[in-house]
């Protein structure tokens, strides 16, 4: 944490605005990014999005310098990610009555590419949604680990910040995710085949 | 190696978690086994689709939207934060102005005030309602009619007349009003049916006596040992007891301890008797034969373990 960031937050707890508005466009895009790969809907994000920062001008008259300011404030995100999670699911749990009610449902057959080349990424879009689907289907706290490590590319240590906990904990939710990710893929394949 | 073990260090080289050291180990392995390799191509197939569902960077546009209604939010926020800080600041201001200041001078006074007040009105309230021995009733009923007002009121009148004047310097007058007093004071302690009149016509006499306005005269002293006697209420024999006590010491105030010590059924009158003879021994009255046997009898005899002790070791002492 440098000189300008300390100051910064030290100007934003006495009420200074223009520093608050500062660090928010310091790190709101990481934010929201987080947000973004975790419910994979721009609305929700943008949400999250809010939600974080709100609570960041509430709670920074507390925040004593015990942590980096960007370590406290991704905590504050994966938070808010979780307890969004909890709370969307029922109205996902909903979403997805309606999906399977839907007069033309998509098969997994439909959606597999004609060329099995993963290397040039043509993927069909179908595909790409059932791999989406299974990220959604993982339980919040290894699909928050595997969206931080896989899609935004955080180092264990700094998701194990994140989440407060541990290393350890990081790689199992981690290798749980990556096994369940791989048996989906694998079901799919089979389906090709 | 065992597959479970392979497959975390395969995905821990490919998220590029792995050390360099581990690194090189890994890749050693994987080219010394076909299968593990194969295994591990298959993982980074599964890899790359993965990574192709990973979404698109935060475009600036979604960012400015976000960023727009955050700040419309924020400013809610802060007019919220301000409307609570402003409400504060004015309350701490108003204390800390000179007025304020007043204003909490004035209200700390006033809760002192009443906070004192309601702790010693309540202490003399307690005091007055829990004396060793409840006054009766009775009493208070009689007190109540209008004559025995009366009788008060005169008493009260002629004790503040006389407290206006110095002992020394009193006239005819102030001396008829004295008699009237000690009449007074000796008849609502013989006659009195209310327990606290009889106290407070004792503890009058015996102010007026320290005073120099009233001289005890032997008509009072009879009439405080026939109180320590004969009267009801314990209260009222140990008050006059004390008062007599404070007397120079003849056969009547000894007399008076010894029935008090002999027959008073309330111990702690007992006690309070057998200390004053004690008290009167160290102030060089003689234990006589009268004494002598009953303190033998006290010492032998007493229901209270403190009397008989006491009385033992004035025996002893003797």
């Amino acid at each position: 944490m440098n000189q300008t960031e300390n100051q910064l937050i030290l100007n934003a707890q006495k009420g200074d605005m223009a520093a608050f508005e500062e660090l928010v466009y310091k790190y709101d895009r990481h934010v929201l990014g987080i947000a973004k790969s975790f419910r994979n809907n721009d609305d929700d994000a943008k949400d999250i999005y809010q939600e974080v920062f709100l609570r960041v001008f509430r709670g920074l008259k507390n925040f004593q310098f015990k942590s980096e300011f960007s370590t406290w404030l991704f905590r504050i995100t994966t938070n808010v990610c979780l307890t969004y999670q909890s709370r969307k699911k029922e109205y996902d749990s909903l979403d997805k009555e309606v999906y399977m009610d839907d007069e033309s449902p998509v098969t997994l057959s439909e959606t597999l590419i004609s060329e099995n080349n993963s290397d040039s990424l043509a993927i069909g879009s179908d595909l790409m949604n059932h791999i989406s689907s299974a990220v959604d289907e993982l339980p919040p706290q290894q699909k928050m680990v595997f969206t931080l490590k896989y899609f935004q590319e955080y180092k264990i240590k700094e998701i194990a910040d994140m989440m407060q906990c541990s290393e350890g904990a990081v790689k199992k939710y981690l290798f749980t995710a990556t096994h369940k990710m791989r048996n989906s893929l694998k079901n799919i394949m089979q389906e090709k085949k | 190696m065992n597959r479970e073990k392979f497959s975390e260090d395969a995905y821990l080289y490919l998220l590029n978690e792995l050390s360099r050291e581990d690194k090189i180990e890994f890749e050693n392995i994987l080219m010394q086994d076909d299968l593990l390799n194969r295994e591990f191509q298959a993982i980074k197939n599964e890899f790359a689709l993965i990574a192709a569902v990973k979404p698109k960077e935060v475009d600036d546009k979604r960012l400015t939207s976000a960023r727009n209604a955050l700040m419309r939010e924020l400013k809610k926020e802060a007019s919220k934060t301000s409307f609570i800080a402003n409400m504060l600041n004015n309350i701490k201001n108003f204390f800390y102005h000179n007025y304020g200041l007043a204003f909490g001078g004035v209200a700390t006074f006033a809760l002192g005030i009443g906070i004192g007040y309601t702790l010693l009105v309540s202490r003399s309230v307690e005091k007055n309602l829990k004396p060793e021995n409840p006054i009766e009733i009775s009493g208070i009923q009689h007190e109540t009619q209008p004559a025995e007002i009366q009788n008060k009121i005169n008493s009260e009148n002629l004790q503040s007349s006389i407290n206006r004047e110095p002992a020394n310097n009193l006239t005819e007058k102030d001396l008829g009003v004295q008699r009237n007093l000690k009449d007074e004071l000796i008849n609502n302690l013989i006659a009195q049916p209310n327990a606290g009149v009889r106290i407070r016509s004792i503890s009058t006499l015996s102010d007026q006596a320290q005073a120099g306005r009233l001289k005890p005269d032997a008509k009072i002293k009879r009439a405080l040992v026939t109180a320590m006697q004969k009267d009801k209420n314990p209260v009222v024999r140990r008050q006059a007891m004390n008062v007599l006590s404070t007397y120079p010491y003849d056969e009547d105030l000894r007399d008076a301890l010894l029935y008090v010590l002999s027959n008073d059924e309330n111990s702690g009158n007992r006690v309070a008797a057998i200390n004053a003879l004690m008290l009167l021994r160290e102030r060089g009255v003689q234990i006589d034969q009268v004494m002598k046997q009953t303190l033998t009898n006290k010492a032998m005899a007493d229901k209270n373990t403190f009397v008989k002790i006491r009385a033992a070791s004035i025996l002893k002492e003797d």
